[in-house]
């Protein structure tokens, strides 16, 4: 830096040249977007903040679930009733209407961020529980030693051990 | 302790790294320079503690409090030794010119200061929601603390989507849960915004070299008022930390054209190292500005630029080696390979047709980036007779990062209509935020009076 020294830099010149103007427009345009942008964002911003403050913590937590449409009561059904070292699986199926095509999608790796440390494997017959999101239960050849239903179509099973 | 005090703990570690490697660089050893500097330091530390994270997790380290705290210690020590034998070269900072420029920078620090208030209160109450967010990159962060590492088995860190992505975004996170004490999602966007506070101090510091305070302040509000900007903050996904990686490296490779200082691209290399640990994106950003320095710094130390590539793919050999050994599969959503296969390419070039009509769109969005791309462009150009290498250097960055960005979507197996709404509002944040953050400095240099050397 020290074999440089920039000189003042000011709008005011005796003369004008392209890249000058263009300077010039370029300070008038972030001023210009600064100023007209600002009370809009601060507003934006302040809105959802106040809207996120008067949500429970508890139900922060499910922004991202709610954002595919997701019944959340079935993942705070697991995390009460899984151990931390059970492992469970995720079935979900037609049995649920679902009002977008990636809330099916969006069951597994949901649960997965919420159940954390409990693992998920793909296999249901491997697993000490299984998590039904319109899913097939019955279908599944995989002796359940109790079903809670969470809601219709919706249910958290545990597997038998033999 | 609460789980905010850690926070505070973890970021006071990454600005006593920061300081410290600052120090002994020679860039700031006074009080007065480590407080002008301390937004810089806190990137700096950052991008440092959490690239040593990284390596210790693919060293099979879990990466604990302990173990980062040795970490830290051995970078402040040995900064500290160096600075014994590199001499002080403090920045010289332009200061404010009176009437109504003054004003101008206190009216744009102001709405910067307020803004970012208002993101605060925000980030207090926010949790991460982004789908990308939830669906791997949290729970892999989570992983690393619950099973003590890069678990491979089921339900651990390769268990999640894009189990190829390299571990530097999951590795800070969870040293964010461990320092706050438990696994606490809505910890993260206080972090996240206290690293956004401390991108536009490194920002500020490192254009205040050649951008007078009364253009700095407002275009730095206006990177802030980004909508796309603002949607990342604190979203938990690795845009949002590339896109500043990249934005302060191209900044730092920027001044070095400028006024040839050894050490601003010393940092640069720190931040591109960061960014190629964050996501597949990152080595292909610092690739593009070593190869884009290599081009219009011809004559001048090539060995620069060739460094700067060099660290970036050493960096990342670890993590390949990694993946290898684990039978990891790599990305089925692209390969770049298939970019060597014309037939291949033929087959689908309508999908790059589709790309060439959605894909700009996102880059030039006033909803997302407002004016920072066409802004940068039209003043790179304004510049090009004075600073032919600025110029080159950003149009080159924009062109190229915008014809890669094109390239995915064309070789892509994903469904291209899909692929490019779920994804392009983010993959253009990375230019979008580095034509913003040059935007001050190449209005500078479109301002300045045509006694100076050409850059």
């Amino acid at each position: 830096m020290n074999d440089v020294r920039p000189g003042a830099i000011s709008l005011r010149a005796r003369t004008v040249s392209p890249a000058r103007a263009a300077g010039i427009a370029a300070v008038c345009v972030v001023v210009a977007v600064v100023a007209w942008r600002t009370p809009q964002a601060l507003r934006d911003v302040a809105g959802q903040a106040r809207g996120l403050s008067e949500l429970p913590a508890a139900q922060r937590e499910f922004l991202g679930a709610r954002s595919a449409d997701l019944d959340t009561r079935l993942f705070v059904e697991a995390r009460r009733r899984i151990a931390l070292d059970e492992t469970y699986a995720v079935v979900t199926g037609p049995g649920v209407d679902v009002s977008l095509a990636a809330t099916r999608d969006a069951v597994a790796p949901f649960a997965r961020y919420y159940l954390l440390p409990r693992r998920q494997t793909p296999e249901p017959s491997a697993a000490d529980w299984i998590l039904s999101f319109g899913g097939d239960l019955d279908g599944l050849g995989v002796p359940l030693a109790q079903r809670i239903a969470v809601a219709p179509g919706v249910e958290l099973a545990r597997v038998a051990r033999r | 302790m609460s789980a905010y005090a850690g926070i505070v703990l973890l970021d006071l570690v990454y600005l006593a790294v920061g300081a410290a490697v600052l120090a002994g660089m020679g860039v700031a050893r006074t009080l007065r320079a480590q407080l002008l500097h301390a937004g810089l330091a806190l990137v700096t530390g950052w991008a440092l503690v959490g690239t040593a994270a990284s390596m210790l997790l693919t060293a099979g380290l879990a990466a604990s409090v302990w173990q980062i705290l040795l970490v830290a210690a051995t970078f402040v020590t040995t900064a500290l030794l160096l600075a014994r034998r590199i001499p002080s070269r403090p920045a010289r900072l332009l200061g404010s010119a009176a009437g109504f420029q003054t004003w101008a920078a206190v009216a744009g620090a102001a709405v910067l200061v307020v803004y970012l208030e208002a993101l605060f209160w925000l980030s207090r109450f926010a949790q991460p929601s982004a789908w990308d967010a939830w669906s791997f990159w949290l729970p892999k962060a989570k992983s690393i603390v619950y099973f003590g590492g890069l678990d491979t088995s089921g339900g651990g860190f390769t268990s999640f989507a894009n189990s190829d992505y390299p571990p530097f975004a999951p590795a800070v996170e969870s040293l964010a849960f461990r320092f706050a004490g438990e696994v606490r999602t809505d910890v993260l966007p206080v972090q996240h915004w206290i690293l956004a506070v401390g991108f536009f101090g490194a920002l500020a510091v490192l254009l205040a070299r050649r951008v007078p305070q009364w253009l700095l302040w407002p275009s730095l509000a206006l990177l802030a008022l980004m909508p796309g900007f603002t949607r990342l903050v604190g979203s938990s996904l690795a845009d949002e930390p590339l896109s500043m990686l990249v934005a302060l490296a191209g900044v730092c490779a920027a001044l070095w054209l400028l006024d040839d200082d050894a050490r601003v691209v010393g940092l640069a290399g720190l931040f591109l190292v960061a960014a190629t640990l964050l996501k597949n994106e990152g080595l292909l950003y610092a690739l593009l500005i070593a190869m884009l320095l290599a081009l219009v710094a011809r004559g001048r130390r090539l060995i620069v630029p060739a460094a700067l590539a060099a660290a970036s793919v050493l960096a990342i050999v670890p993590w390949k080696l990694w993946l290898s050994a684990n039978d990891i599969p790599v990305n089925a959503a692209y390969d770049p390979a298939d970019l060597l296969r014309p037939r291949y390419l033929a087959d689908r070039s309508d999908r790059l047709w589709t790309a060439l009509a959605d894909v700009p769109g996102y880059f030039v969005s006033w909803d997302a980036w407002l004016v920072a791309l066409p802004l940068a462009l039209v003043l790179a150009v304004a510049v090009v007779r004075v600073r032919p290498r600025l110029t080159a250097f950003v149009v080159g960055t924009v062109a190229i990062g915008l014809a890669g960005n094109l390239a995915v979507y064309w070789v892509s197996r994903e469904p291209i209509g899909w692929y490019i709404s779920t994804t392009a509002d983010r993959t253009s944040a990375t230019l979008a935020v580095f034509c913003a953050a040059v935007v001050p400095l190449l209005a500078a240099e479109a301002l300045r009076p045509r006694r100076m050397s050409a850059g």
